[in-house]
């Protein structure tokens, strides 16, 4: 019991005099799995929430046209009506043409004989007097706006004039985007859109014209056992046999089968979504191998610095297992935090802050709460295996060592020089801090790789989320609008998580740095360095690497950029501003300094007489 | 003799520790004086206080009260840069573990403590002179405890200091090195003219010095005058 006890405390006191790279993982690791499960759900919520609403509003399967000038006739529409898979039937006229130069399409319905794609009052009533009243579709960026209680004087085809009453304005399921439809013939877009029943016709016209108007549409649900994911494969293969089946039923060469997909509000907002899938797969692919990579650093870091603590435990006889676990446990449990966090974070606020700027798209539904906790999981996990495993790697490597020799510090490779050494001209040249950094810098490489790999891809992902932003920038600026404007928030929420990001890999990497070199410090400052030069000494070295690291990683964000619009299909890497390869690097160094500014108290604390008393 | 300067007067030094709630009186009320180009050796058993007086004396930490007065300006007195600045001018401090930089040669690493001294003396002569010539270009790492302990002792001379503060130099050395380096920081005593104070707990060194202060529970015990020091060769322990 009290051998547990001393382990359990040892594993404590690591904790605790680790706290600030600890605590700076559990972060890196939360932006990743934040980032990485709140964009992955977000398409997911959308979705979900139009599944909703279409399920709500009894969305038609299909739309059925006739070409024919007479229309659909009653068999016709029985013998849709009997056929065994379809569930509803609503036949009705839609009639396009142009109404005092606005492009208007009149829908005239059955008033018992109207269940699909029910209609919400957006504003105003419902129609209580058909004879007289009429609906509106609800303004947009192409919709006109009709003013409620407002008289529509309306020329039916150029035969006929008569008014009606506008009472309320709706929003169809058919119509759920900015962008409203177009006239089928014309290509052009709609000004107007009229909803009303046959009796205002009945009313309003003489009896010869009304024999006239033809059954122009059908909408047609089909029988389904549960509720439908319009945007699944299964709904796709479901409507393209039922088209297939029916042009077959009939052989009609005068119909038209009209899916959801020929939908324009559907095929915008399901192909933004798309793009959007695209983003949150590939985007916090970014995010987590560079929060992996700081959690390697950290753990290998840590596991060398702890190399004659853990001889002396294994001289002492403490299974190799339980020096292990120590690590693990400590890598484990922190990435677990962070994942968790970040999975709360990522599955909550991540998509408040973008699910509102769906508005510009479309007319959103009440949004559908959906924590699909997988993506999230699997990220976690993928994430902690790798990070664990290089650990157990590490820590079984100083164990196959004897305890006696983990018990010397590790000797550095006697003398090695460095390239930059052989061109003597220069490196005479050097004023010999920049020897020693430069020294430091290229003898332990794994050190210089981990370190300028972090900082590389701290930029690519600063550099991704700018370059992203200005595509979607320079897209609503050539009228991509609501495409664009969606992506906004998506591209400012990516920069802000890179910068939290960039800002934590920063602090991790310099604060460990200062804490592997208390000796150093300790002994510039008994040689009578003063604070700046001890500081400039210490911040040369991860100010060079950061460079790199830097100037590695900006060509690396537009090789990411590139690769991301290549598989958006949207954009270009030419609409990157030029700017931007500047604005991101010059982040990075923001950061770096910010940093150094903040740990220059960690460095001036550093007491020389207790840093150098003994060997190590 | 007794015209001799005082480069230091230690004059009711103490230094208290706290730890916790407890309080540890490494230094007690403890004089004593140092004269210019004077070898002193502290002698003392583990715990009396050495490092910590020594430590005081090179500007490393403070004393808790009392003065410490070296050529005639109380340093206890002293602002943490005014201290930085005493360091970098007045002392040369050598450590029983070298305390090398391991990426810099043995070259550099003096070349290190030069860089912002102003009347330091070139770092090659002073590596020449401890018997590193040969060795200059080497990393600490491919050096014996014994040479590495010589570029130490050539970094802190090659300041040009005014005092030599050694914290057991020698204790981490076998015999016949240890005796290398003694001598190597009497011949810097007597030749560069330096204040040369070793720390120890071999009180078999004690002949080689001009004075040796006798410390016992943070309290100078006796001081003994060697008239006439013997050389470090005729010692033996
Ligand atoms: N930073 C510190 N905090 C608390 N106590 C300290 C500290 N430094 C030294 N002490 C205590 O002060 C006393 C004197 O310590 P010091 O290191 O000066 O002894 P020393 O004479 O150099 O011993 P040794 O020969 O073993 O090196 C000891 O009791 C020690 O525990
Ligand atoms: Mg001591």
């Amino acid at each position: 019991m009290v051998k547990m006890k001393a382990y359990t405390k040892t594993i404590y006191r690591s904790i605790k005099s680790n706290l600030g790279r600890i605590i700076s993982i559990v972060f890196i690791i939360l932006i990743g799995i934040t980032c990485y499960s709140g964009l992955g759900t977000l398409t997911t919520e959308v979705k979900s929430s139009f599944n909703n609403y279409y399920n709500e509003s009894f969305l038609s399967d299909l739309n059925v046209k006739t070409t024919s000038e007479t229309g659909f006739s009653e068999e016709e529409i029985l013998k849709f009506k009997n056929d065994e898979t379809i569930d509803e039937v609503d036949a009705f006229t839609s009639l396009e043409f142009d109404n005092y130069e606005d492009n208007t399409r009149l829908y005239i319905f059955n008033k018992d004989d109207h269940d699909l794609n029910k209609l919400e009052i957006v504003s105003g009533r419902d129609i209580e007097d058909p004879l007289t009243e009429i609906l509106v579709e609800q303004p947009s960026s192409t919709i006109k706006t009709i003013p409620l209680n407002s008289t529509l004087k309306i020329n039916l085809l150029g035969l006929f004039t008569f008014e009606a009453n506008v009472v309320g304005t709706v929003k169809s399921p058919l119509n759920i985007s900015q962008d409203g439809d177009i006239n089928l013939q014309t290509q052009e877009t709609l000004d107007v859109m009229i909803y009303s029943y046959f009796d205002l016709l009945e009313n309003n016209l003489p009896s010869i014209l009304l024999s006239q108007i033809p059954t122009t549409d059908l909408y047609i649900s089909f029988k389904k056992d549960a509720e439908v994911d319009y945007f699944s494969k299964n709904y796709q293969e479901l409507i393209d046999d039922q088209k297939y089946r029916l042009s077959l039923l009939f052989n009609e060469e005068n119909y038209v089968y009209l899916s959801l997909y020929e939908n324009k509000s559907y095929s915008i907002l399901n192909s933004y979504c798309d793009k959007v899938d695209i983003i949150a797969i590939l985007v916090p692919i970014f995010f987590l191998v560079v929060a992996a990579l700081v959690v390697l650093t950290t753990m290998t870091r840590m596991i060398d610095e702890d190399r004659a603590s853990i001889g002396c435990y294994a001289s002492l006889g403490v299974p190799n297992y339980k020096i292990k676990l120590k690590y693990m446990f400590i890598c484990g449990v922190f990435t677990f935090l962070g994942s968790v966090l970040g999975m709360i974070l990522g599955l909550t606020i991540l998509p408040s802050i973008i699910y509102p700027g769906f508005e510009t798209l479309a007319f959103m539904p009440p949004r559908a709460y959906h924590f699909d906790v997988v993506p999230g999981i699997i990220a976690t996990l993928v994430v902690t295996i790798i990070t664990m495993s290089i650990t157990f790697y590490a820590i079984s490597k100083d164990l196959r060592t004897s305890p006696a020799n983990l018990l010397l510090p590790k000797s550095p490779k006697a003398g090695k020089k460095i390239l930059l050494e052989r061109i003597t001209f220069i490196w005479k040249r050097l004023p010999f801090r920049y020897k020693s950094s430069l020294r430091n810098i290229f003898r332990n490489k794994k050190h210089f790789w981990m370190t300028v790999l972090s900082c590389a891809g701290s930029t690519v992902i600063v550099f991704l989320g700018f370059s992203l932003l200005d595509v979607v920038n320079y897209s609503a600026d050539i009228g991509i609008e609501g495409l664009a404007d969606t992506m906004v928030p998506i591209s400012i929420l990516i920069i802000f998580l890179a910068i939290l990001l960039t800002i934590f890999v920063v602090y991790n990497l310099t604060n460990m740095n200062i804490g592997e070199r208390t000796r150093e410090i300790a002994t510039l400052g008994v040689l009578g360095y003063r604070d700046r030069e001890i500081c400039m000494y210490i911040y040369r070295e991860i100010s060079l690497m950061g460079a790199v690291g830097i100037i590695l990683g900006i060509p690396l964000g537009a090789l990411a950029t590139y690769v991301l619009l290549n598989y958006l299909d949207f954009g270009s890497i030419s609409d990157v501003r030029w700017y931007t390869y500047f604005l991101s690097g010059a982040l990075v160094v923001l950061f770096i300094v910010i940093v150094d500014m903040l740990l220059i108290r960690k460095i001036l604390r550093i007491d020389m007489t207790t840093s150098l008393k003994s060997v190590d | 003799m007794a015209s001799k300067r005082k480069v230091i007067i230690v004059e009711n030094l103490s230094r208290v520790f706290k730890v916790g709630d407890s309080e540890i009186h490494a230094l007690n009320n403890l004089s004593f004086d140092v004269d210019e180009g004077e070898l002193v050796i502290i002698l003392g058993q583990s715990g009396a206080g050495k490092t910590t007086l020594l430590n005081i004396i090179g500007g490393m930490d403070q004393a808790t009260s009392g003065k410490l007065i070296v050529d005639d300006i109380d340093i206890t007195k002293y602002s943490k840069k005014q201290l930085t600045d005493y360091r970098r001018n007045y002392v040369g401090f050598v450590f029983q573990f070298y305390n090398l930089m391991s990426n810099l040669t043995a070259l550099e690493n003096v070349e290190l403590s030069v860089e912002m001294c102003k009347d330091a003396y070139s770092p090659k002569d002073i590596l020449e002179k401890v018997g590193l010539k040969e060795r200059m270009n080497n990393f600490p790492g491919q050096l014996s405890g014994g040479e590495q302990q010589r570029v130490s002792i050539a970094r802190a001379v090659a300041k040009n200091p005014r005092i030599l503060l050694c914290d057991e130099p020698t204790g981490a050395l076998d015999y016949n090195t240890g005796k290398q380096i003694l001598s190597l920081l009497s011949n810097m005593c007597k030749e560069e003219h330096k204040t040369v104070i070793i720390v120890t707990h071999n009180s078999a060194i004690k002949d080689m010095a001009d004075k040796v202060v006798y410390i016992r529970n943070g309290s100078v015990e006796k001081v003994q005058i060697n008239e006439n020091p013997k050389k470090i060769e005729e010692i033996e322990w």
